[in-house]
């Protein structure tokens, strides 16, 4: 008994060191954009207020750019004023202040959260096209998984025939996605745009998600090989709006009626 | 005052590399990690409390990262490692008091731990980070070149403070 004792002791130093490590790996295994708790993320309070002054910084060296660059996006939303106002979606606006695009499993994080109506579940879009859905919110900040997420998969369709497919990611090049679930027999050409299906109540029907750049289709495939060139640019992204729609809740809650019956 | 001088390197080094070198996205491939220089260079401590230490600055870098688990489990590994390459690289390791820096163990020996952590450090972030070995050339491309910038940024340091 006294030898165990001792040969424990010996060895506590390597026994710590397997707990931290399992403690570790349970973290990473854990970590699923869907559960993300906030704290443990960059849009946890502390983080947040850190990657803000640095952004708070950066500005100062950006005014000029920044300046240009509102009053081109002031114009392209008084256009698309008159479009929104035959839609039930509402957009907050908010900016990103902590952003990764080499992992596989991206993040951003931009400054308005829970207080400003933010929930997870929302949709996120740039004047560009669409950029993700909100997977946690704190009181003012929000955590997003973008498109360039490997667990990430958004419904989209052909603007031009309207088949249905959906994104797939799978690391690397954060310009590029591919259309999964597109049939061989459907013809799809260099260019063709590519849209949100609506089919989801967090983004409204026919945003853009990106451009056809290459299509392939295997020998013996049934589905074609289609690479989409992202509308976004997630390296310049600055200013983002988290789509609001105010029918969501009267559709959960249908959904969970149904799932319940 | 030996205390409060680590706990002050501790933030300076962690705001550094959050606010500097996390943003610098040269090509998406080049992410050196140049905080664990606390590590490298922090006291010897009795081994359980340098792994705890190590625990901690890694959890730290996952939030700023969006990493859980990643950090922590590679900044432990180093310092799990550490007491165990010293007394290999320098003669009399136990006679070390303070920070372990190129003037109390020597340039040379100096270089060889940190050219031996540095590169380990990087290859476990990136492994874990990735979790498979799916983009097995970008992987190894983005391990090298950033392993590679942040070893000529802590030598480079190294050398000009000798």
């Amino acid at each position: 008994m006294k030898n165990l004792f001792l040969f424990i002791v010996k060895i506590s130093n390597f026994l710590l060191f397997v707990v931290l490590e399992v403690v570790a790996f349970i973290l990473i295994c854990r970590s699923h954009p869907y559960q993300q708790s906030s704290w443990l993320s960059s849009a946890s309070r502390i983080a947040a207020s850190v990657n803000r002054t640095g952004t708070d910084i950066e500005d100062y060296f950006q005014l000029k750019e920044q300046n240009l660059l509102l009053s081109e996006q002031n114009a392209e939303l008084l256009n698309r004023l008159a479009g929104l106002q035959q839609q039930p979606y509402r957009y907050l606006p908010g900016r990103v202040v902590d952003m990764t695009t080499h992992k596989r499993r991206n993040y951003l994080t931009v400054n308005i959260g829970e207080e400003d109506g933010v929930r997870a579940g929302m949709g996120v879009v740039s004047q560009d096209g669409v950029v993700g859905t909100v997977c946690a919110v704190s009181r003012h900040f929000a955590l997003v998984v973008p498109v360039i997420h490997v667990d990430n998969h958004l419904s989209c369709r052909l603007a031009g025939n309207r088949y249905i497919g959906f994104s797939t990611w799978e690391g690397g090049n954060s310009d590029y996605v591919m259309l999964s679930d597109i049939g061989r027999h459907v013809s799809v050409q260099q260019g063709d745009t590519v849209v949100t299906s609506g089919l989801t109540e967090a983004f409204p029907e026919g945003l853009t998600v990106g451009v056809v750049d290459r299509v392939a289709v295997g020998d013996g495939e049934n589905y074609q090989d289609i690479r989409l060139r992202l509308a976004v640019d997630y390296k310049k992204l600055e200013f983002v709006d988290v789509v609001v729609n105010p029918m969501k809740a009267e559709m959960d809650s249908l959904y969970l009626k149904h799932a319940v019956d | 005052m030996q205390w409060i001088r680590q706990i002050v390197k501790w933030f300076l080094l962690i705001l550094l590399q959050v606010l500097i070198f996390n943003n610098l996205h040269l090509s998406g491939l080049c992410h050196p990690f140049i905080f664990i220089l606390f590590l490298l260079e922090m006291p010897l401590l009795p081994r359980w409390a340098e792994m705890l230490v190590g625990a901690v600055t890694g959890l730290m870098m996952d939030i700023f990262c969006n990493s859980p688990g990643v950090h922590m489990a590679a900044c432990t590994v180093v310092c799990y490692l550490r007491p165990l390459l010293l007394p290999r690289l320098v003669q009399n390791a136990e006679r070390i008091t303070g920070e372990v820096t190129p003037q109390s163990i020597g340039v040379n020996e100096y270089l060889r731990m940190v050219c031996i952590l540095v590169p380990l450090y990087h290859v476990l972030v990136f492994v874990l980070e990735a979790w498979s070995l799916h983009h097995f050339g970008f992987l190894l491309a983005q391990t090298l070149l950033s392993a590679l910038v942040s070893l000529l940024l802590l030598v480079g340091y190294a050398l000009w403070r000798r």
